[in-house]
């Protein structure tokens, strides 16, 4: 856990804490193999880490299929938890089958939650039948949180770097549009809104940028002298 | 499909700014704040001021280019001034001359970061001297980091819009200042650069704040052609 938290906190390779978790999930809960279903822009779940080929196989099978405990825990919001894949056939026959080729006899999925917001699930798959142990359930829900809050934080970076990079922008392109206006009202002895019509329909004319027509009033004037 | 909002990036309503500060008000032992975005070029918006004197502290600093608001900036760490009467104002000589004519007796600014950048700083003040508990401390810094993005979003939109976010409260992005140095820029032949210093000294001379020079300037009132003086 501690080498978890510690990505927590500097800048990280999402996947890559992803896939640290799915691991330390199987090892901690005695699962053949453990994986992480988020939905993708639109909507639909797809496999952001897992342990194995093996567990990516049948998830992605399992969402083209659009039927599974994957599905059903992140349509819910409720633990699913399967006991017997064989005893399944009959409500998940697809699932069952592509589970019993890759030799799962059970699994757990648990819902990844935030203020009742189901934002994806961890699904546990192993090699033998039996119910999921409290103690591991618990332990399970504590990785789900962990899994939620590095992908939160991620999400809350990128857009915050996106906002960051739109404010260096907007913010140095308005400096510089406001001095250029200065400097025209004055050089030509018009007011602000003309001086500001004017460098637009400059921009439109050769097809520059207000900014970088601004730029080119305030080297300009500045050039002018010896 | 769920989306779990983490601010204002594009398309959606800007956040209100006075949202900006809230949170350090409610959760702070402090009586005052107000919230300014810069760029690594130096330029600054303010976008949030919870009063008048939270307005002129950062007035005051922005007027003097020194003060706890740009040390917190240069050393990217919080700047805690416990009691403003009491302490060593040799490294902003300028506005601790003219901090203690105002009410505020201790004043806190924090850099808000985003990642590895500073994009911002929130000013801090409160009305009777006391130092911040380590865990206030804590707790405003986390605030800072939280806020960054959505404060971010927000200076961008207010930058890219028209402008009417600018009031006499909230200093916005002072389009009237820029305006104005372009103008003298021009009427003194020299850069931007330098106009912005000329403009600052003057005001500086005068007893007045860059905003009112500014004003006088673009409304053709005040002409630096002229000596001045």
């Amino acid at each position: 856990m501690v080498d978890l938290a510690d990505t927590l906190v500097v800048d990280y390779d999402i996947v890559d804490v992803l896939h640290t978790l799915v691991e330390r999930c199987a090892d901690i809960l005695d699962a053949t193999d453990a994986g992480i279903l988020l939905p993708d822009p639109y909507g639909d779940l797809e496999v952001i880490a897992s342990t194995s080929e093996r567990s990516q196989l049948i998830s992605l099978l399992q969402v083209r299929a659009d039927e599974g405990p994957c599905v059903d825990a992140y349509e819910s919001g409720e633990l699913v938890t399967v006991e017997s894949i064989a005893a399944t056939f009959a409500r998940w026959p697809k699932f069952a089958t592509d589970a019993a080729e890759l030799d799962y006899l059970s699994m757990h999925a648990i819902p990844m939650k935030l203020r009742g917001q189901t934002i994806g699930s961890l699904n546990l798959f192993r090699d033998a039948t039996g119910p999921l142990h409290p103690d591991d359930a618990i332990a399970a829900r504590a990785l789900a949180d962990v899994a939620t809050i590095s992908i939160l934080q991620e999400r809350t970076l990128r857009q915050a770097q996106i906002a960051q990079e739109q404010l260096q922008h907007a913010l140095n392109s308005r400096v510089v549009i406001e001095q250029a206006k200065g400097v025209l009202s004055h050089s030509e002895n018009i007011d602000m809104t003309e001086a500001f019509n004017r460098m637009r329909a400059r921009a439109r004319t050769t097809g520059a940028r207000l900014s970088d027509v601004a730029e080119k009033i305030i080297s300009q004037a500045q050039n002018r002298q010896p | 499909m769920v989306t779990i909002e983490a601010g204002h990036v594009d398309g959606a309503e800007p956040p209100r700014s006075n949202a900006l500060h809230a949170g350090f008000l409610a959760r702070l032992p402090v009586d005052g704040a107000s919230v300014s975005m810069v760029t690594v070029a130096g330029n600054q918006s303010t976008v949030s001021s919870s009063d008048a004197l939270a307005t002129r502290l950062e007035q005051l600093q922005y007027d003097l280019g020194e003060g706890p608001h740009y040390r917190a900036l240069e050393l990217q760490k919080p700047v805690l001034v416990p009691d403003v009467e009491a302490a060593d104002h040799s490294v902003w000589p300028m506005f601790g001359h003219a901090v203690v004519d105002t009410d505020a007796k201790a004043l806190f600014s924090f850099p808000m970061r985003i990642g590895a950048a500073t994009v911002g700083v929130v000013d801090l003040y409160r009305l009777s001297p006391g130092l911040l508990s380590d865990r206030d401390v804590a707790q405003a810094t986390a605030l800072a980091g939280a806020a960054a993005g959505r404060a971010a979003a927000y200076a961008a939109a207010d930058a890219d819009g028209d402008g009417r976010h600018d009031s006499a409260l909230v200093g916005g992005t002072r389009r009237h200042v820029h305006q104005a140095t372009g103008m003298i820029a021009v009427q003194l032949d020299t850069s931007v650069t330098d106009a912005f210093a000329r403009l600052r000294g003057y005001a500086y001379v005068v007893g007045r704040s860059v905003d009112d020079i500014a004003r006088d300037v673009v409304a053709q009132t005040l002409d630096f052609t002229e000596p001045t003086g």
